[in-house]
């Protein structure tokens, strides 16, 4: 509770900071253009190996527990340590941050792909066999269009996740919006970091709007009451 | 690349097996126990909060969307943004790191929770009452061991978040594995770098294992046919 | 004795799920509540166990009204079966059946001894007990869902669509061992189901209900399916409610009388020589254990062929019935399988008992008809 009030006296008397954050706007686009294309290209990137690789899971279980087993380890590794491990290999590139943070996306994306289409009722999929659909038309016609509300929702937390985790290469040199948190404990100067909070949040909010919104036109069917 | 990779390994290498590496108060042994006490007494403190809770809100079907709600808000709220602004408010330390380690903690378990215990079986449940539990007996008896896969899943994931956190908050002035990333890092030192990573990763990874094992060891041999391993 | 007093039930301001119903269940018998879903049925019978609880009426269990009691002690005093089982996951067998035991406060030694005597009860072999539900086949777990009910002793049963779920064989073997069960403890059981065969097969009493929750009929089967109530009873009863209405009746009452016969070894002029003796062209066929073998048809015949019959002459019986244990209906259904016209009845091993013919079982049916 102290704290609390603590924080808010503090943002209530920064009230001159507003002037900054204003005169800043060109610097948070800047950051954010960056921080989006490093976060979205990873869940993309994740997304496209995920598809394929859920695909075959789902055809060939024993191969689903193996391809888990390898995602959810590299799941468990602190995003911190596996970018701080990869500044050694691939310098401070953009390539540090979105190979991790396609590996995290992959793992979270192979499992939504792969529930999704196992979710899909035995009895539609007999019936597009039967009406003969070869195995990739049907995965693609039928079978992913029936599980698109269980993949979005995947790329939903894949995404906000990314978002996030970005700004931890901070820390380790990379840019993006972690930068305004450095430089905000640097200088003590809590409206920067706020601001930074902020925004992040405010793009995971909206990609995970947007998302949701296509979700409602690329599946009509599942719309919920 | 490859030159400079094998180098840098090398390099990280000969850095963990330096006994005097080991010793003292920035050694290995040190930060390792504390990178586990604050872990520990955090993911206590979340368990302590969130498992009741969970069990209160499933078990009444109540509060989902106030759930949903929290569980978004900790993906989206940014690590590093929460421990600079607590370490700028309240200065550096353990107590700018407590909350942000909390505040990630307390929604893994508790959606979990509250999903597992929300959704178990309802046939099961309805037999729970029909042979005469009370409403508690129902909740002890039958909704927790059914939820229990769900509900260690869930302390399985806030304690991987609370490491990956415990790390990042090396930056606040929490002591911990992370110390040697940040100080490798402002140094220059690659070895240190690596090195720090490399432990942090041993960590989560034995860290994940033990909560492995101990699902295996808590979960009714009953219900391992149906859920599925997360 | 479980008695429904002017019962209704409705859900917020929907039509009423059940509406003024009053019955009683006899004491040591199976009543059976039977419908169409939608009928009430199986909200008729959790409003016993007050797992719903009425909108008005009184609902008493030996006297008592249910309400009286706090809610889970009276269901531990009554047993109840689902349809899927409802056996708790995480638990072993042997720990699911010793549930109401333990919530009665015997010690763990107690309530597994009082598990394993029941485990023998229902039909299961001991080592089922340690065995999970998730290993066991639905009518193993069915099985076990009624062992666990009868656990803690209950005077009162509850079995919501038990069976339902099962294959027939299955089901047929369950309904069997549910009469042999009843025949030794004498519970007062109610029985929900949709299935009017079942209804028949296990009822002393039924309680007919339509859609909208009314009591359109309560009786023995016998007086239902000879006596429908109004058009919704003999519709949902079937345009067979005869033919099932001679289940009722053992085949024993029938006077059996000895058809002519010959023996394996013997040929056409045996045949034509029993036929003529007799009278009537169909001769019955037997093994040298007196089994049924088949029907020939004298008539047919050449002459005096010496040798053995052409196998092809020999046409099948259907199948024999057991006057002992089997009805009417299975008398009826026999005779008209038969080509003869003349039903055969054989005892447990096959061996020939006797025969019947249409008029017989016509008769029968003519003297039942009349006194019912």
């Amino acid at each position: 509770m102290l704290l609390l009030t603590q924080t808010f006296t503090f943002t209530y008397h920064k009230v001159s900071d507003w002037q900054w954050v204003l005169n800043h706007m060109s610097l948070f686009w800047s950051l954010s253009i960056t921080h989006l294309y490093l976060a979205l290209t990873s869940v993309a990137i994740g997304f496209v190996i995920a598809l394929p690789l859920g695909a075959l899971a789902v055809r060939a279980p024993r191969t689903y527990t193996g391809v888990l087993s390898i995602t959810t380890v590299l799941y468990s590794l602190p995003s911190l340590a596996v970018f701080a491990f990869l500044v050694g290999v691939t310098g401070l590139t953009d390539t540090t941050v979105i190979l991790p943070l396609a590996v995290y996306a992959l793992a979270i994306l192979v499992r939504s792909v792969a529930d999704g289409l196992t979710g899909v009722p035995d009895d539609v999929r007999t019936a597009a066999t039967a009406m003969g659909y070869r195995p990739l038309r049907q995965l693609w016609s039928v079978e992913l269009p029936a599980a698109m509300p269980v993949i979005i929702a995947g790329l939903r937390v894949a995404t906000v996740a990314s978002i996030s985790l970005v700004t931890v290469g901070s820390l380790i040199g990379i840019g993006g919006l972690g930068q305004l948190f450095i430089a905000g404990e640097n200088s003590d100067f809590i409206t920067e970091i706020l601001a930074g909070i902020v925004i992040v949040a405010a793009l995971g909010v909206l990609c995970d709007g947007l998302l949701t919104f296509g979700g409602y036109l690329l599946a009509p069917w599942a719309r919920r009451s | 690349m490859i030159v400079a990779s094998s180098a840098s390994i090398g390099g990280i290498f000969s850095y963990l097996t330096t006994a005097a590496n080991w010793s003292g108060p920035s050694g290995f042994l040190h930060r390792l126990l504390q990178h586990v006490g604050y872990s520990g007494v955090t993911l206590l403190i979340a368990a302590c909060i969130s498992v009741p809770l969970g069990l209160l809100t499933g078990h009444t079907r109540r509060g989902g969307n106030l759930l949903t709600i929290a569980g978004n808000a900790s993906r989206a709220l940014p690590t590093l943004g929460l421990l600079t602004i607590f370490a700028v408010t309240i200065g550096v330390g353990i107590d700018a790191a407590i909350i942000p380690l909390l505040l990630l903690a307390v929604p893994a378990i508790l959606v979990n929770t509250d999903v597992g215990v929300r959704n178990v079986n309802p046939t099961s449940v309805d037999a729970a009452y029909a042979v005469g539990m009370t409403p508690l007996q129902v909740l002890w008896h039958v909704e927790i061991p059914m939820a229990l896969p769900l509900i260690v899943l869930g302390l399985r994931t806030a304690a991987l978040q609370v490491v990956s956190t415990a790390t990042i908050a090396a930056y606040v002035g929490l002591g911990g594995l992370g110390r040697y990333i940040i100080d490798g890092q402002g140094s220059g030192n690659f070895a240190e770098l690596g090195a720090g990573a490399v432990a942090v990763a041993s960590f989560a990874i034995v860290t994940d294992l033990t909560f492995r094992l101990a699902q295996t060891l808590v979960v009714s041999p009953g219900l391992r046919a149906r859920t599925s391993t997360a | 004795m479980i008695t429904f007093d002017h019962v209704s039930k409705r859900y917020g301001h929907e039509a009423l799920a059940v509406e003024d119903l009053s019955l009683s269940c006899a004491d040591g018998e199976i009543t059976v509540i039977v419908g169409p879903s939608g009928c009430g049925k199986t909200t008729s019978l959790r409003m016993i166990n007050r797992l719903v609880e009425p909108t008005s009426g009184v609902i008493s269990v030996d006297g008592k009204d249910v309400r009286a009691s706090d809610p889970a002690l009276l269901r531990r005093s009554i047993g109840y079966v689902i349809q899927q089982g409802g056996l708790f996951p995480h638990r072993t067998v042997m720990d699911n059946i010793a549930t109401v035991p333990r919530l009665l406060g015997a010690s763990r030694a107690k309530a597994r001894e009082r598990a394993a005597a029941l485990l023998a009860l229902v039909g299961l072999p001991e080592q089922m007990a340690a065995r999970y539900p998730h290993q066991l086949s639905g009518g193993q777990q069915q099985r076990v869902g009624v062992a666990r009910a009868l656990a803690g002793d209950p005077p009162v049963l509850l079995m919501d669509e038990a069976f339902s779920a099962l294959d027939p064989v299955v089901r047929a073997d369950l309904q069997k061992d549910l009469l042999q069960l009843q025949s030794q403890v004498r519970k007062t059981i109610v029985f929900v189901t949709h299935d009017i065969d079942e209804a028949v097969k296990i009822g002393d009493r039924i309680a007919v209900m339509q859609t909208g929750g009314k009591l359109s009929q309560f009786g023995t089967p016998e007086q239902v399916l000879a006596h429908p109530a109004n058009g919704f009873v003999a519709n949902f009863l079937g345009f067979d409610r005869g033919i099932r209405w001679l289940s009722l009746f053992p085949a024993k009452s029938l006077v059996l009388r000895d058809p002519p016969t010959v023996g394996p070894a013997g040929g056409p002029a045996d045949v034509k020589a029993a036929s003529s003796a007799a009278g009537t062209n169909w001769v019955l066929m037997l093994d040298p254990k007196r089994r049924p073998v088949g029907w020939v048809d004298a008539s047919t015949l050449d002459g005096d062929g010496d040798g053995a019959l052409d196998p092809a002459q020999v046409r099948p019986i259907g199948h024999t019935f057991a006057p002992a244990t089997e009805s009417l209906r299975a008398a009826l259904d026999a005779m008209v399988l038969s080509p003869s016209g003349l039903a055969v009845a054989a005892d447990n091993d096959g061996s020939l008992l006797g025969a019947v013919s249409e008029d017989d079982i016509d008769s029968a049916i003519r003297d039942l008809a009349g006194r019912s």
